[in-house]
């Protein structure tokens, strides 16, 4: 039974992932003071360019290179409008993810015009060891790794390093802070780039750190459920990772249930819809709140 | 004078992002030239094309409307996906599920249409409601919620579902019953453009009127200029809003019924996807004018309308339309702000130069 | 005596507004300067100069005989400037330390090493005296305290020119002294001191030399012991002021509004007023006078609907009221001026017109059936601009564009002319130069005349004893103690703010 419950676990977080890569690093943009709705679009934009540049290139690492190239372009316009230009936070990033969700549909249409069918299968990472589950076998490569690693390196920057705290007073009270010598907008922008390039590659993580192939609109609201996460986890790295272990164990509980053929009322839809349901349920009843002061207010002072 | 800066941001962003794409396409060795004209055949080159245009544009017209009235309140609909889908669903209970069969079309048809208003409605009080007095970003409530509600939809038309056809392995609904079909409003040449135009066109004239012209616009808008300011002046914003969302939710539904008796007439997987998102690009291209949202709406009913043709003529993924829709609206948006920002520069530069010239500087350096 | 900072011909230009034209004057090693000006004067413009925040337009500024261009703050900081500003620059959620070395790092690496700082800290506060603990939240400090955070917060990074915008704004007057020791102290320990204030008294108690700033102007610099405090008020008006009002006594024995035992909680659940009565009478004004942040901004808010009444209530005439909405206000006929114009009281990126018809537009004559009428709106809108001195092209007038004055006076307009029973102001003339704030108080008392019950709260007691009839202080949510407006006692008045109960409690 034990042994059930760890590897339970185990499998949420494989199946969290990419999650928890993403969400780690929203949740320093968060903390900063900016709104990352777009994490959707530049997560997808990561996940076609590791694709394609693997697949091209024939390198995991040259994939994983290009993937997060492409998210930061991706994130440099998105946060350059909102940051520099003070644009609404929330209609900039509805624009980014159409932008994103055109450029990686096109990009993928254009790319399966010239391929034939068979050669679409792209390198990929591989898993470092194997989960067995009896009747299925999960593997796990070095993105587990770096997302365990990555989640108390979050807790420790944010808490425990003068970066970190130049970025929570940044997103409390940015006109103190600039009246410290920080550089507001650079600072925003900066963890805007960071998080930028992270949701790029958990991208990554979903392509060439698993399925090997690019599906349009593959994230299927991965970054919203990412913010999900932060809101929920009261944007701390802990609660956050929180959040994205219990999104990857309602992923995993879906797999369970294809793989042990379970039944249950409405079938394999079912369990899809779940991870979203229980997203919505988490954040409906979390204590709301602890949201940085400044958070989602565009700053007016004159900084470069 | 403010009509002009209304207009400005649409047109920087449409001619920026216009361009911007074409780059895209000759980076990618395309010709915009040849994407764009094969765009221009497709949606207004025949008289099927332009009433395909005008089909596509009628859901955008009131999806776009939907998304003004949200976002002029201070609350932003990003779910009219969801609701459309939702509505399309509450539309189908009544116009395809054999209990309703008998029903004569002049009870059938609107009783359809309000049924699915009012899951189209339910569905916006719920981020509504939980915005309002919750507290709980309302993008992320309606982006979950349309995940859920197009999986719940697939789920349903699947075989098992209450709205999936009996008999039928493909995951479908029945056809809509015998004469519920939305009347078509041309005989012959304009062949598909059906009554919903109207009925989209009379609503944009009811926005117009409202928002402009009616006191309870006039507090939604200033509820979305200044939400404390609002309350302090004694409206009830959390009441507002909360109703504001069920009107956009009900209005996407609508949108969704439209959907099933006008052009699909029946439900299927993933049926109308997008339209609820490319409302929002209408919303922002038409800069919340519910007069302006009828032009954008044809445009981009026109990217959609052509995107078949300009894929066969320039070798083009259809997909290139949603990518050009993206980058418009995003230089749509940085449009509507640059002018303030680069005037705000030049503004102080001038200045500070006749002050300069003003004082005669007699030493020191001139520091630009 | 050493010369320190000196500043020649600096002027320095927005658009629309010259903040500082031509403004020359030195600071020597172990003085205090004060910069006096009104409101608008310059003078935060000058400092932020001076910090290297804003960039002049035109000038020069030596620092200990160097020519100095200041592009940022940290060149400021570099020369050994440091700048205590009037709105505190703390970051409320983190704790003394973090806020001290906030922008700096404590070592090569980025680790923030927060066992060295707070000791520093402790080194530094004990030193002075302050008594400051290094780990509390800055949220959980009074605000006299955190005054000391942001002093320390630049003798750390070894400032020996202080510059100081309105110190004693938000202190009481037992604070204030307290300050005025350590600032003493400082001076006497080889430090300059730049201090920016309006208040006169200040001025004749710290300051070695003066320099008085009108319209970002030089009206003068003159030594402490050559001038008097009339004649700085005259130079710093520019003209005669005119600073006592006639207070007509009470002439009505009718209560308008009176306010029973109440009781309002915050989000928190903190109790944030605490079983409060007082009543104000047909043409009288209650002012209410206290430190910022003792509950005046929940008073106002309980009377004007936008907080939950927890326990009490609330008589307007005869109706008795527990609970209040916003909407019931404007139909019990009072009216409410709010404490931030721009976050309250206006919506500015509406016209002039639109603002003016903010409340009631859902009332006939506004809207008939909700359909609104525009041609009313227009004409409501051009008679308030002429009654009311607004200046501004037109009512299509986006508010925005409208001066801070002007602004005031839209919402003066729009919460007056309907002629209230019943008049909430909360700091009805902070920002405002001398003129609008004539404006506002005589309006204040024109209606008191008419006969509106009036209940003013501000943080400037000057202003409280200039109009008021009677004058509570409020502290923790408590009245000290009411008392007439006449032969007040400042000094008792001081007492009251710090939470000492008043013995002429009256009824």
């Amino acid at each position: 039974m034990l042994n059930a419950i760890i590897l339970f676990i185990l499998s949420g977080l494989v199946m969290g992932t990419p999650l928890l890569i993403m969400s780690m690093g929203g949740v320093i943009t968060e903390r900063s003071g900016t709104l990352n709705l777009g994490l959707e679009g530049t997560m997808l934009t990561g996940a076609f360019f590791s694709y394609y540049f693997a697949i091209t290139t024939g390198s995991v690492w040259l994939g994983l290179l290009g993937g997060i190239a492409g998210g930061l372009v991706i994130a440099l316009f998105h946060g350059i409008a909102m940051i520099y230009w003070n644009t609404n936070q929330v209609v900039t990033a509805v624009a980014i993810n159409m932008a994103a969700l055109g450029i990686t549909n096109t990009l993928m249409g254009k790319f399966s015009m010239t391929t034939s069918a068979g050669n679409n299968i792209s390198p990929g990472f591989e898993p470092l060891f194997k989960i067995n589950l009896g009747e299925a076998i999960i593997g796990v490569n070095w993105f587990f790794i770096l997302a365990l690693i990555m989640i108390p390196l979050t807790w420790f920057v944010i808490q425990k390093t003068t970066i970190g705290l130049a970025i929570r007073a940044v997103g409390e009270y940015p006109t103190a802070a600039a009246t410290m010598g920080i550089r507001v907008r650079r600072v925003r922008m900066l963890c805007f780039l960071y998080s930028g390039a992270i949701a790029a590659l958990a991208g990554a993580a979903l392509t060439i750190g698993d399925v090997r192939v690019f599906v349009n609109n593959m994230t299927a609201g991965k970054g919203f459920i990412a913010f999900a996460c932060i809101v929920f986890g009261r944007y701390t790295a802990m609660g956050t990772a929180f959040g994205a272990l219990v999104f990857g164990i309602s992923e995993a509980f879906r797999n369970y249930i294809q793989i042990f053929a379970w039944s249950i009322p409405g079938g394999y839809m079912t369990s899809i819809m779940i991870p979203y349901i229980i997203t919505l349920l988490l954040l409906i009843f979390s204590k709301q709140g602890n949201a940085p002061k400044a958070w989602a207010i565009p700053y007016e002072g004159d900084d470069n | 004078m403010k009509n002009r800066e209304n207009i400005i941001a649409p047109i920087f962003g449409l001619v920026v992002g216009i361009l911007v794409s074409s780059l895209l396409l000759i980076m990618w060795g395309s010709s915009p030239l040849k994407a764009f004209e094969g765009l221009y055949i497709g949606s207004f080159g025949t008289l099927g094309a332009i009433s395909n245009t005008l089909i596509k544009a009628i859901p955008l017209i009131i999806g776009g409307l939907a998304v003004i009235i949200s976002y002029k309140s201070g609350i932003f609909n990003v779910g009219v996906e969801g609701q459309l889908f939702f509505g399309a669903m509450g539309g189908a209970v009544i116009a395809t599920l054999p209990m309703f069969q008998d029903l004569p079309p002049f009870i059938s048809i609107p009783l359809s249409i309000v049924v699915a208003m009012m899951f189209g409605a339910i569905l916006g009080f719920i981020p509504g409601y939980l915005k309002a007095y919750r507290g709980i970003n309302e993008v992320v409530v309606t982006m979950l919620l349309n995940y859920i509600i197009i999986f719940f939809l697939s789920q349903q038309v699947q075989p098992g579902g209450f709205l999936h056809e009996p008999g039928v392995t493909a995951n479908q609904s029945a056809y809509i019953h015998e004469g519920m079909k939305l009347p078509l409003l041309f005989s012959g040449v304009l062949t598909k453009v059906h009554i919903g135009l109207i009925i989209a066109i009379v609503l944009v004239v009811i926005v117009w009127f409202v928002m402009s012209r009616s006191s309870i616009g006039f507090k939604m808008k200033a509820i979305g200029l200044n939400p404390k300011a609002a309350q302090y002046a004694g409206m009830n914003m959390n009441f507002i809003q909360t109703n504001v969302m069920i009107v956009s939710g009900a209005m996407a539904g609508l949108a969704g019924a439209i959907e099933l008796l006008g052009y699909h007439y029946r439900l299927v997987e993933n049926f109308s996807l997008g339209i609820g998102y490319n409302a929002i690009a209408v919303a922002l291209l038409a800069n919340l004018s519910p007069i302006g949202v009828v032009l954008s709406a044809i445009f981009f009913g026109a990217l959609q309308a052509g995107s078949i043709t300009m894929q066969i003529v320039a070798d083009v993924p259809e997909s290139f339309t949603k990518l050009v829709q993206g980058i418009v609206v995003f230089f749509v948006i940085a449009g509507a702000v640059l002018p303030k920002i680069i005037n705000k520069k030049l503004t102080m530069n001038r200045l500070a130069k006749e002050a300069l010239e003003a004082n005669q500087l007699e030493e020191g350096q001139e520091d630009a | 005596m050493e010369t320190v900072l000196k500043v020649e011909n600096l002027s320095k230009i927005f658009p629309k507004v010259v903040a500082n034209d031509n403004v020359s004057f030195d600071l020597k090693k172990g003085e205090i300067v004060a910069i006096l000006g009104e409101n608008g004067a310059g003078k935060s413009t000058l400092m932020n100069c001076l910090y290297g925040i804003y960039h002049p337009t035109k000038g020069d500024i030596y620092i200990k005989g160097e020519k100095v261009k200041l592009t940022k703050i940290e060149d400021a900081e570099a020369l050994g400037i440091g700048m205590v500003h009037q709105h505190f620059m703390l970051v409320e959620d983190l704790t003394v330390a973090e806020n001290i070395i906030l922008g700096r790092k404590t070592g090569i690496t980025p680790y923030l090493d927060l066992k060295k700082v707070e000791k520093a800290v402790k080194e530094l506060s004990d030193r002075y005296n302050f008594g400051l603990n290094p780990k509390s939240k800055i949220k959980d400090l009074s605000v006299g305290t955190r005054q000391r955070v942001e002093i320390l917060k630049m003798l750390y990074r070894n400032a020996d020119i202080l510059i100081l915008d309105e110190a004693t704004a938000v202190l009481t007057p037992q604070e204030t002294v307290e300050l005025f020791k350590t600032l003493k102290h400082f001076v006497d320990e080889g430090k300059s001191i730049l201090m920016i204030t309006h208040k006169l008294e200040e001025v004749m108690e710290l300051a070695d030399r003066v320099v008085v700033l009108i319209d970002g102007k030089m009206a003068g610099s003159v030594n402490r012991v050559d001038t008097n405090p009339r004649q700085l008020a005259n130079m710093m008006v520019g003209r005669d002021v005119l600073m006592d009002f006639d207070i007509k006594p009470v002439v009505h024995d009718n209560l308008i509004l009176q306010v029973k035992n109440l009781t309002v909680k915050n989000n928190h659940g903190l109790e944030k007023i605490k079983n409060l009565s007082f009543e104000i009478k047909q043409g009288e004004i209650l002012g209410v006078a206290g430190v910022d942040g003792n509950g005046q901004a929940e008073l106002a808010e309980a009377l004007t609907g936008l907080m939950k009444i927890d326990k009490g209530e609330i008589v307007i005439g005869e109706k008795v009221f527990t609970h209040l909405k916003p909407k019931m206000i404007y139909e019990q006929g009072m009216s409410h001026i709010p404490q931030d114009r721009h976050e309250r009281g206006l919506v500015l990126d509406m016209t002039v017109n639109e603002n003016l018809a903010l409340e009631g537009i859902s009332h006939v004559p506004f809207s008939y059936n909700g359909i609104i009428d525009f041609k009313y709106i227009k004409s409501h809108g051009k008679a308030m601009i002429k009654d009311y001195n607004i200046k501004c092209y037109d009512g299509s007038c986006p508010t925005k564009e409208l001066s801070g004055g002007n602004q005031q006076k839209v919402i003066v307009a729009r919460e007056i002319d309907r002629k209230p029973n019943i008049i909430i102001a909360v700091q009805p003339t902070r920002g405002l130069d001398i003129g609008a704030t004539e404006f506002v108080r005589n309006k204040l008392l024109e209606e008191k005349e008419r006969g509106a019950a009036v209940l003013l709260i501000s943080t400037e007691l000057e202003e409280i004893l200039m109009v008021s009839n009677r004058i509570a202080v409020i502290h923790e949510g408590e009245f000290m103690g009411v008392i007439d407006n006449k032969n007040v006692d400042i000094l008792e008045l001081g007492l009251m703010m710090t939470g000492m109960r008043g013995d002429k409690d009256e009824k």
